[in-house]
């Protein structure tokens, strides 16, 4: 290892009873890469990802950014430090307006003190920011919709661009590209990899064709642990993957 | 100036009407009613930035609202304090005690945070009758609580207690008027919609909520104390459960999550009672019965009600 | 001796009264705070067919039968239109329930307190052990216990039971195998609803029968049911036990002090073990 990683994680274990959800994983993610992390259903990815932004406390091992020991830090104190979370399930604010979405979540990076008196409309600073998060993710026509009415394409762009608000130097995407339509496919693999320039990325998806055109470092994950990594087009020859795939999905 | 503070700055000038009317027109039998509907509208204005805002369901809220009315008793009866003083103080106490209760309870969610709270305001209702009976009056009560006096001004008819509360209740609507649509209301309402979201944008879900839950406490003392002092009696009977059942009806009749919705209900909750008691003997049954066909055809309450037809009359 | 017949007395009412709460809140997380009102309306119930009949087993028929009708009616009515709705809407029309309930006591039966007396049988005290005992409290006891063995019976053993206890762990399961889960919800809901009534009118010879009655049990039912486990049967029956001594002890040494401690309690179950002292703890995500 060269420079310090962005995010390392040392023998992370995670056990829910008998059943061992993570085992022992161990890796240093350099800065500024995109990794893939692929592997069968049930392989410890999800967790893995829960484990990293705090969500979940491991049984055993740690987690460092930028060689920071944060196991021990909740979630909210590690997604101040530069790590941002995209949700397999959208996680977005039902009710509040696409707008309303992303000036919220430019709150946290503009106020150290939320402030109690003046509206929320009248501060200059969130609505520039979240309008210039409207045409990073292209939803500028969107703007004044309900979050809830909006279609499952524009929905995943709204998660990202309420996890890229705070501009984070780490981030990881769970499953941005599941059930985006055909049609949307293209457009949101592009802005995946507009948005992930200069940036550590840790991608998990089953879109294998994103994930060879995205990612740099392919992982993958089985039973919880780190079965094999290197660049995609080595990954997909290799027999340890073909195995692992064809071993629990066919 | 925004939309949103245009229309507050209407509903103040139509507030200082109504309480203009008030001081000329109303009978006086009404003069108490009106009374009890803007202590109770104070009451359910803050119990929504719990209820409708946080989505904190609490069924401790009578313990706050009970602290509030003993504290103003006790401060201006025994200490002699002042009567604003004291109302302020009431106020503090419920900020106080609820924050302290959110702080311990809000370790849970959803229905089991309601019943911990339900256990805390049951503790204090039982404190109050059986065990600080020195501080408390027991049973009976205190009586004889005052009503204030400003710039020489005594507000002991019901007539200039009125212009009192609708003072004391403009205030805080006002104030929480401001709050919910500050950056600290959005994170708060954000917490409600989505906390995981929340989390993830480096907020403590926690810290907002147990905040949020003292200022609605708050309201609650300053209600509590206006009630004392408009009844001259404190009670244990309000610390009972079932006032806190009260304003969480209010607060849905009306219409949880919006500003003026508790306003309404706490209107329609007391309009009621007095209408319906005067056409018949049955009306807190009724009263049940509207509750329950309102919260089933009505999800928005009074307000979201009203919301919908007048989307649907115009073209 | 009398602590002990006392206490499990008590605790064979709130095992009546709390194992109605906990089927209803293990069926469809409803928190029925309309329980009270129900155990009310059968201690009403019974003094009417007592002072009409004469026959207080007549009472043990007639006014759970009519507590599960009127729950069948406010299951059907209040309840079943909101079940997609937030869990919390339901307990709101309970409350909105509460207050029809306590009106139509009041418009039946009027302002006044009724008394109603023990049967005859067991109005004389009897001796055991050395002790001079209520016969009425003794049967109370016997009673509370058939009706455990009777309820455990019918839910582990009988195909009823099964359908009751599958619906609640996964109606969606339950649905598929082709059962009507409404029914089925509407049928424990009464069944609820009709042992509160059972309570209420078999404790009537003990406690004045009054508007208001069910305020400060359905608190007590609380205690039972989270220390019990929300759900839990068996559980509610240690925790009936438990708080049923705990109270009765308490009366005869520090009785200002019995509210408070069973309110500490409740709180520091909650706070600590939220699915109960004898509940499996549940992991949450």
């Amino acid at each position: 290892m060269t420079a310090d990683a962005a995010l390392r994680c040392q023998a992370l274990t995670v056990r829910y009873g008998r059943f061992t959800a993570l085992d022992g994983f161990s890796y240093a993610f350099a800065p500024g890469r995109l990794y893939g992390i692929i592997g069968p259903n049930g392989a410890g990815k999800t967790t893995l990802m829960n484990v990293l932004v705090g969500g979940v406390r491991p049984s055993a091992g740690s987690v460092h950014i930028r060689e920071t020991d944060v196991t021990g830090l909740r979630v909210p104190a590690r997604a101040r430090m530069g790590l941002g979370r995209s949700f397999q399930i959208t996680r977005t604010f039902a009710g509040m307006t696409v707008f309303e979405n992303l000036r919220l979540a430019a709150q946290a990076s503009v106020f150290r003190r939320q402030p109690l008196w003046r509206s929320a409309r009248t501060f200059p600073e969130t609505a520039e920011r979240a309008r210039a998060m409207l045409a990073t993710v292209g939803l500028e026509r969107e703007a004044d919709r309900p979050a809830e009415q909006l279609s499952h394409g524009d929905g995943r762009a709204l998660e990202l661009g309420l996890a890229l608000m705070a501009d984070p130097a780490v981030l990881l995407l769970d499953e941005p590209l599941a059930g985006v339509g055909h049609g949307a496919l293209d457009r949101t693999t592009d802005l995946l990899a507009r948005v992930s320039a200069g940036r550590t990325v840790l991608l998990i998806e089953h879109n294998m064709s994103a994930v060879m055109r995205l990612a740099e470092t392919v992982l993958v994950m089985m039973d919880g642990k780190l079965i094999a990594q290197g660049d995609p087009a080595a990954m997909r020859r290799d027999p340890r993957v073909r195995e692992a795939y064809l071993g629990s999905d066919a | 100036m925004t939309g949103r503070t245009r229309l507050i700055a209407v509903t103040l000038l139509v507030a200082a009407l109504a309480v203009v009317l008030a001081l000329t027109g109303v009978g006086a039998e009404r003069l108490l009613l009106l009374n009890l509907v803007l202590v109770y509208a104070v009451f359910a204005v803050g119990y929504d930035l719990a209820f409708g805002v946080a989505g904190l369901l609490s069924l401790g809220h009578a313990a706050f609202f009970g602290l509030g009315a003993y504290l103003l008793a006790n401060l201006t009866l025994r200490a002699h304090w002042p009567f604003e003083a004291a109302l302020l103080a009431a106020g503090i106490g419920g900020g106080v005690l609820a924050a302290a209760v959110g702080g311990v309870a809000l370790r849970l969610t959803g229905i089991f945070f309601a019943l911990v709270t339900l256990a805390f305001g049951q503790l204090c209702f039982i404190l109050a009758g059986n065990h600080l009976r020195a501080w408390t009056g027991g049973l009976d009560g205190i009586s004889g609580v005052p009503r204030p006096v400003l710039f020489g001004l005594d507000f002991a008819s019901d007539r200039l207690f009125l212009l009192y509360t609708a003072v004391v209740f403009a205030i805080l609507l006002l104030v929480a008027a401001r709050l919910r649509a500050s950056p600290f209301g959005q994170v708060v309402a954000g917490i409600r919609l989505n906390p995981v979201r929340i989390e993830q944008l480096g907020w403590r879900t926690n810290r907002f909520r147990v905040a949020i839950f003292a200022v609605s406490g708050f309201y609650a003392g300053i209600a509590g104390a206006l009630q004392a002092s408009l009844l001259f009696f404190a009670s244990p009977q309000i610390i009972e459960w079932t006032t806190s059942g009260d304003v969480l009806i209010m607060t849905v009749l009306g219409g949880a999550g919006t500003l003026f919705g508790p306003v309404v209900g706490a209107a329609a909750f007391e309009l009621l009672r007095d209408e319906l008691s005067r056409l018949t003997d049955r009306w807190y049954g009724l009263l049940g019965l509207v509750f329950v066909l309102v919260t089933i055809f009505a999800p928005g309450g009074i307000m979201g009600g009203a919301g919908r037809l007048l989307r649907r009359a115009r073209p | 001796m009398n602590i002990l017949i006392i206490g499990l007395s008590l605790a064979a009412m709130l095992f009546l009264l709390s194992a109605g709460l906990t089927l209803i809140f293990g069926m469809g997380g409803i928190i029925n705070f309309a329980h009270g009102s129900f155990y009310m309306l059968g201690a009403y119930g019974g003094f009417q067919v007592i002072d009409s009949t004469g026959s207080f087993w007549l009472a043990l028929v007639l006014a759970p039968l009519g507590g599960a009708a009127v729950g069948v009616l406010v299951e059907r009515l209040a309840l079943r239109p909101v079940y997609n709705r937030e869990p919390f809407v339901q307990m709101l029309l309970t409350f909105g329930v509460i207050l029809i309930l306590e009106e139509g006591v009041r418009a039946v039966w009027g302002l006044d307190y009724k008394d109603v007396s023990a049967p005859a049988v067991l109005a004389a005290p009897v001796h055991v052990l050395g002790a001079t005992v209520s016969a009425f409290r003794l049967f109370l006891i016997a009673f509370g216990a058939a009706m455990a063995a009777l309820l455990f019976l019918v839910l582990e053993k009988t195909p009823v039971g099964t359908v009751v206890r599958a619906a609640s762990a996964d109606p969606e399961m339950v649905r598929a195998l082709g059962i009507d889960v409404g029914l089925v919800r509407t049928g424990v809901f009464a069944f609820g609803t009709g042992l509160a009534a059972l309570a209420g009118a078999v404790t009537a010879p003990l406690f004045p029968v009054e508007l208001g009655m069910g305020f400060g049990v359905i608190i007590d039912c609380f205690v039972v049911v989270v220390i019990g486990g929300l759900g839990s049967i068996k559980g509610a029956v240690a925790a009936s036990l438990l708080l049923g001594l705990v109270r009765a002890g308490g009366y005869g040494f520090a009785p200002e002090w019995v509210d408070l401690l069973s309110y500490c309690l409740l709180i520091a179950v909650l706070l600590l073990r939220p699915h109960g002292l004898f509940g499996r703890q549940r992991r949450l995500a």
